[in-house]
């Protein structure tokens, strides 16, 4: 078979290299070799050990001896010993059947624990780390069960410079709207909440790029992204806010139209390869992360829309989903608020006022705060 | 030699079959894994299959069924082998660790937790377990609890590069730049071309101020691969920054420059795009 054959041209192999190297010392690996697998076979395991242990000191790179005296542990139920016998013997030669066969059997079962290592010297970088652990983590509260935790919360002005988003019929434009509301929504935050961190995505009148507003959410490892914006539709008649959060599909032709809107015209990214034969388990890990935070997105956008509808003179349009290209990529919940259809002449009125925008921001901070009790 | 092999697979594999049979399992258990870590998988299903119906308590049979359905996306029926395993032999952590996982693929991550959180109890030094809870934590932004068992899967010996871009997105969500500098330093040490943790490192120098440094890194990002999306962006957002800012202060020379930058890591970019022109205009 297989295996008897490779084995067998590997003791080949290995005698001549050591009637090559056996000359100088008393006993060569390949001797020793010999001897501990007599012992295995009559199953003096503990005497096999020891030849072969000294079998691998002549000999290091024999992988031959390696799987002898990973067997011999196998043996001795010593399975931390096999393990890294046979690992050893992988390194050196990585198709080797058997020995990655006695791993994975070895690998299904609790081993005992690994020795401690000796500690090194702590180098700058790891001396000014310990510092900051000791420093911030130990005042750090522990909570233990699941619920989504959100204190780093990104907000993101829709549109503005050059894109002033929608337009209304008195010229108000969307992205300073949206800007006011934001910044508004912000100092209300952390007034009631000092241990919230709020970031902006942009904080003056300047345009600021779809991709660059993701980034950003990911570059300060935000827990929330919070996109704000106003409706538009052809028709001077739809009224109302709505919001959105991030799925595969849209929830309805009209969601699909929003985020084909606020998409504008970046093409989305295909769908994730997926390799044949092999488990790719960070993957797994990167799909169940994605839909948590779609999931969590939902749920937000769900206690936000409830919180507005209840304070707020606009009509509820509900809360929906749809592929946004802003939403999608963000590595946390996100929702995108539509806050009112500056195409509806009434609503541009109520959005030109600072008063409204104020009350506009009031309530959505008021949601955004009351998350803190909620279990997302 | 044949003869050892035998003996010892026995040992370790077989379950109650008589020793006649053993011979041939141990064989055919040989085979298999053979053709398994040759990549042939429905090969080695027919084989392990051949298995269990002579030793239907096999466990490393079942496990390794579970396995190769795993890889062929069959992931309800690998359950179900994993499910056997561990009815078999409730201290089988491989089967306990593969059913958590594949709980978190049909997003049950409470499910998970107790399948992970019992593995331990079984085994207080399974990394896969300490790892899969820390990841978790990860996922609900608890970065502390993160925090917490990632660093006890390395100190149970899973010292790989995703736990320690892991254990670094949790320290930077808590500020911790030196915590996360040192573990993405750790990562990309046993894999220069672990990308994902390139990029972050990039902004750990960003928002230190390190611009040049930060850029330098994402560069050797794309260098590594051209097309990751991510540096790209990353890059695109800085240079279009610099640019507006240059326009802005009326250094127009510069600005131009920038965005012509911006425009080689993303040819799309609006804001590039509308500034150029503007300017070609003048
Ligand atoms: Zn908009």
């Amino acid at each position: 078979m297989y295996l008897s054959r490779r084995k067998a041209l590997l003791l080949l192999g290995s005698s001549c290299v050591s009637l090559l190297s056996g000359v100088a010392g008393a006993s060569s690996g390949f001797d020793l070799g010999l001897q501990g697998q007599e012992f295995l076979a009559k199953g003096k395991f503990k005497e096999a050990i020891k030849v072969l242990q000294e079998a691998v000191k002549i000999e290091p790179n024999n992988e031959w001896l390696w799987g002898l005296l990973g067997r011999a542990y196998f043996q001795l139920k010593d399975m931390r010993a096999a393990l890294s016998s046979f690992r050893k013997v992988l390194s050196l030669n990585p198709e080797d059947t058997y020995s990655r066969m006695m791993i994975d059997i070895i690998s299904q079962k609790p081993l005992p624990p690994r020795r401690e290592e000796k500690k090194k010297k702590l180098t700058p970088l790891e001396k000014k780390a310990l510092e900051e652990e000791r420093r911030i983590f130990a005042k750090l509260a522990s909570k233990q069960g699941l619920g989504y935790n959100i204190k780093r919360i990104v907000l993101d002005p829709g549109h503005g410079g050059f894109d002033s988003g929608a337009v209304g019929l008195h010229r108000l434009e969307e992205k300073n709207v949206n800007l006011d509301v934001a910044k508004r929504t912000a100092q209300i935050l952390n007034q009631y909440n000092s241990n919230l961190k709020i970031f902006f995505t942009r904080t003056e009148d300047y345009f600021v790029p779809l991709s660059a507003r993701t980034t950003t959410a990911n570059q300060y490892c935000a827990d929330l992204f919070v996109s704000f914006h106003v409706n538009a539709n052809r028709n001077r008649k739809p009224r109302g806010m709505e919001t959105y959060f991030c799925s595969e599909r849209a929830s309805s032709k009209e969601a699909a139209r929003v985020a084909k809107f606020e998409n504008s015209v970046l093409k989305l990214e295909k769908t994730e390869l997926v390799q044949k034969g092999y488990v790719d388990i960070e993957q797994i890990l990167f799909l169940f992360e994605r839909k948590r935070y779609w999931e969590a997105g939902g749920k937000v956008a769900s206690y936000l829309q409830s919180a507005l509808k209840k304070d707020l003179p606009l009509k509820n349009r509900g809360v929906h989903s749809a592929n946004f290209y802003v939403l999608r990529r963000a590595k946390m919940p996100s929702i995108l608020l539509e806050l009112g259809f500056i195409s509806n002449p009434e609503e541009e009125r109520l959005l030109s006022h600072v008063d409204f925008r104020h009350k506009l921001a009031y309530s959505v901070a008021k949601g955004i705060l009351a998350l803190q009790n909620v279990t997302i | 030699m044949r003869k050892v092999i035998s003996v010892l697979v026995f040992w370790g594999v077989l379950s109650g079959v008589s020793l006649a049979l053993a011979v041939d399992v141990n064989d055919l258990i040989f085979k298999a894994s053979d053709l398994h870590y040759q990549g042939k998988l429905e090969e080695a299903e027919k084989i392990f299959l051949k298995v269990i119906q002579i030793d239907p308590k096999n466990e490393f049979a079942l496990n390794q069924l579970g396995l190769l359905c795993a890889k062929r996306k069959k992931f309800s029926l690998a359950y179900k082998y994993f499910k056997r395993v561990v009815e078999i032999s409730p201290d089988n952590t491989f089967a306990r660790i593969w059913i958590g996982v594949l709980l978190l693929k049909n997003d049950k991550s409470r499910q998970a937790m107790q399948e992970f959180e019992s593995v331990l109890k079984i085994d207080p030094y399974n990394a896969n377990a300490y790892y899969f809870i820390g990841v978790i934590y990860g996922v609900e932004h608890n970065l502390k609890q993160s925090i917490i068992f990632l660093r006890k899967a390395q100190k149970v010996g899973s010292d790989d590069p995703e736990t320690h871009y892991r254990l670094a997105n949790a320290f930077l969500g808590l500020d911790m730049v030196y915590n996360a500098e040192l573990e993405l330093k750790r990562a990309l040490a046993l894999n220069p071309k672990h990308i994902k943790s390139l990029n972050v490192l990039g902004w750990v120098y960003f928002n230190q101020g390190k611009v040049d440094v930060a850029i330098a890194i994402w560069k050797k990002a794309l260098r590594i691969n051209t097309r990751d999306s991510e540096a790209r962006h990353n890059l695109a957002k800085v240079y279009n920054e610099l640019a507006l800012r240059a326009y802005n202060r009326g250094d127009i020379i510069k600005a131009v420059e920038w965005w012509k930058k911006t425009l080689l890591f993303e040819p799309r970019n609006k804001s590039a795009r509308y500034y150029l022109r503007k300017i070609k205009k003048r």
